[in-house]
């Protein structure tokens, strides 16, 4: 225990100089900034704005600046949750419901505050169970070979397909293209080129950011450019921050009970951030003494799902920095700008760059202290920039996407990738498909391959290894039983009647 | 099912994984599946097509529900478009005209701003950008035509 203490203060060591507190200052104000537009919300945030970061520096710089943008980001969504009732990203869809009441009820103010705080608190939270957790899975995860990986990788895609709050069956088909694509470039193993038509640049393969900034940047800009007509949002006031006795009162269990929930969620595969909204929401409702007022301005609506969705996306990063395997899109996203910096995450990273491995952690509560100290004093700055028109900040993204995209390698093959899966982004997001599970794919997709050829050759080309190993069988046997209720209840039992009755966005 | 039916996002995307499966799949076939008794390139990407034709495949052919009948509009395809016809002009002409011609089609005709506004918009954007990007994180993105 004292070693793990000691190591997160290495962390801080490493994290924490003038330099990269300027950056991880600057990634929150951007964070919030764009963050903060309707319509935009983290994710897509910091797919544009992950190529800034690449420039900063060292690694630690970047990451610090990059979980700044991300934390700054998800509160800008909250943000628009709650005074505009416009869900920054799915998550946000659980704290609109009691958020937007209370700004009705001229109540805003402390809906923002406890929301920042419940974050904060649920960031600590998750961080620390992080720093405990992590080594310990770590050194567990030294022992895996290539069948278990294979296994984990597989198992854990198939989670993520189906999980993601879509139809399981549009999941798994995404998931099983981003694997497809993840597999353009040279085969490490024969040597041969595959899938790259002749084309050189397509040699290391096609890069997931200018992909991921389409997707999500430019698709949801285009998406958006269906609605440029009524904009004119109503913006609530947001009165005093401070919230009563009383609200802190009815806050401070659901908060605790939010990032305990959170974390757990967090750490399965495609428990992403709106299940551990949703879970702790109808914990909150059920607890409470008063279940009638839920809908109708509650505090804890807004405390509980708040936490748990920070929660959430820091407990994401346990399997990623200690099995090298992302469990959401937020995680990998945070994988892809780790590999852009050369930095592989995995149980080897906390031996032989620890100064990463603590280091990033150490960011992520930089990040996370950030956004208390300076988005809640700035609310009234946000709120001013909802008011910026909407077609302004789309073309500027449209433009800092572009350049973003063309600063990768200072070349244009990113740019017409940017370009079309644009394109892409905004068809697949009207037919309503989650391209989660296919980012997540795509950049498992290599570490799917080398580990199913080497497990092949360590078993002399028979699959049966990976049910003569014994975690690689339980991981596979677990996967097979979760398929098969999943297709069940998929064909069997009608949609939960608490997800249907969730404002649409 | 009327062929109009299948431009609808959904089965469009449908088609798509479909020509995934195909070109991926014939590509796959095409490179080794298994040499000097060991796995060969061609294995996973062959594997994960025959898994995904399947599902392409119901997802082509499955009935939709209403709420999923909404159609693509023509506002986003066109701009999305436009970018990309965008990207290829700043490729030759570099970054300062066609930012400029991107914006003010961007606000005048998308947004119907006055010709005042556009204007200035598309003069100022492109100058804060190339300041920010170009001057101060030192990307070399050519701002003139070659």
């Amino acid at each position: 225990m004292t070693d793990t203490l000691h190591n997160l203060l290495y962390g801080f060591s490493v994290a924490l100089t003038p330099g990269n507190l300027l950056y991880a200052l600057v990634g929150s104000l951007l964070g919030t900034l764009v963050g903060v537009l309707p319509g935009l919300g983290p994710v897509t945030t910091v797919a544009v704005l992950l190529p800034l970061t690449y420039g900063v520096g060292s690694p630690v710089s970047s990451i610090i600046m990059l979980s700044a943008i991300l934390y700054g980001a998800m509160y800008g969504g909250s943000t628009t949750a709650i005074l505009l009732r416009v869900p920054g990203e799915a998550a946000s869809v659980i704290t609109v419901i009691d958020g937007y009441e209370m700004a009705k009820q001229g109540r805003a103010g402390p809906a923002l505050t406890v929301a920042a705080v419940g974050s904060w608190v649920a960031g600590t939270f998750s961080v620390v169970a992080l720093t405990v957790i992590g080594p310990v899975l770590a050194n567990w995860a030294l022992s895996f070979g290539a069948p278990e990986y294979f296994s984990l990788a597989v198992v854990g895609l198939l989670l993520a397909g189906t999980m993601t709050g879509g139809r399981p069956i549009r999941g798994v088909a995404v998931t099983l293209a981003g694997l497809i694509f993840g597999l353009v470039g040279l085969d490490p193993m024969s040597g041969q080129s595959r899938f790259t038509l002749g084309e050189i640049k397509l040699l290391d393969g096609i890069d997931i950011i200018p992909v991921l900034m389409g997707l999500y940047g430019i698709g949801e800009i285009l998406y958006n450019l269906e609605r440029r007509k009524d904009q004119d949002f109503k913006i609530a006031k947001i009165g005093k921050l401070m919230p009563s006795r009383k609200e802190w009162r009815e806050s401070s269990g659901a908060i605790g009970r939010g990032s305990v929930i959170g974390f757990f969620v967090g750490l399965l595969p495609g428990g992403g951030a709106l299940l551990a909204a949703l879970l702790s929401y109808m914990a909150e409702r059920k607890l409470s003494k008063h279940p009638e007022e839920f809908g109708k301005g509650a505090i804890a609506g807004v405390a509980g799902p708040e936490a748990s969705n920070n929660s959430a996306v820091t407990a994401g990063f346990v399997p990623l920095l200690t099995l090298g395997i992302p469990s959401n899109i937020v995680a990998a996203i945070l994988l892809a700008a780790l590999m852009m910096q050369n930095v592989q995450p995995g149980p080897l990273m906390l031996k032989e760059h620890p100064d990463m491995f603590w280091g990033v952690i150490a960011s992520m509560y930089i990040g996370n202290v950030m956004l208390l100290l300076l988005n809640l004093p700035l609310v009234g700055l946000w709120v001013k920039l909802l008011r910026v028109p909407f077609w302004l900040l789309g073309c500027a993204v449209i433009a800092i996407s572009m350049i973003g995209a063309y600063s990768l390698s200072n070349d244009f093959f990113n740019v017409y990738v940017l370009a079309i899966s644009g394109i892409v982004g905004y068809v697949v997001r009207k037919a309503d498909f989650d391209m989660g599970p296919f980012v997540m794919a795509f950049i498992l997709a290599k570490l799917v391959d080398n580990s199913l050829g080497q497990s092949l050759l360590m078993g002399n080309g028979s699959p049966m290894i990976f049910l003569t190993r014994p975690i690689s069988a339980c991981l596979l046997i677990l996967g097979a039983i979760y398929l098969v209720a999943t297709i069940v209840i998929a064909l069997r039992v009608p949609k939960p009647p608490v997800l249907a009755d969730l404002p649409a966005e | 099912m009327r062929l109009s039916a299948f431009a609808l996002p959904a089965k469009l995307t449908g088609l798509g994984l479909l020509l995934i499966v195909l070109g991926f799949g014939i590509g796959a076939l095409r490179l080794s599946i298994w040499q000097f008794g060991m796995p060969g390139p061609g294995l996973t990407p062959l594997l994960v097509s025959i898994a995904l034709l399947p599902i392409a495949a119901v997802l082509v052919l499955e009935p939709l529900r209403p709420e999923e009948r909404e159609p693509l509009q023509g506002a986003p395809l066109l701009t999305g478009l436009a970018f990309l016809a965008y990207v290829a002009l700043v490729e030759y002409a570099g970054f300062a005209l066609p930012t400029f011609a991107f914006i003010l089609l961007w606000a005048r005709l998308l947004y119907a701003r006055s010709w005042a506004v556009s204007l200035a918009t598309a003069l100022l954007m492109p100058l804060a950008l190339y300041v920010l990007f170009m001057l101060g994180l030192g990307i070399p993105l050519p701002l003139w035509p070659r």
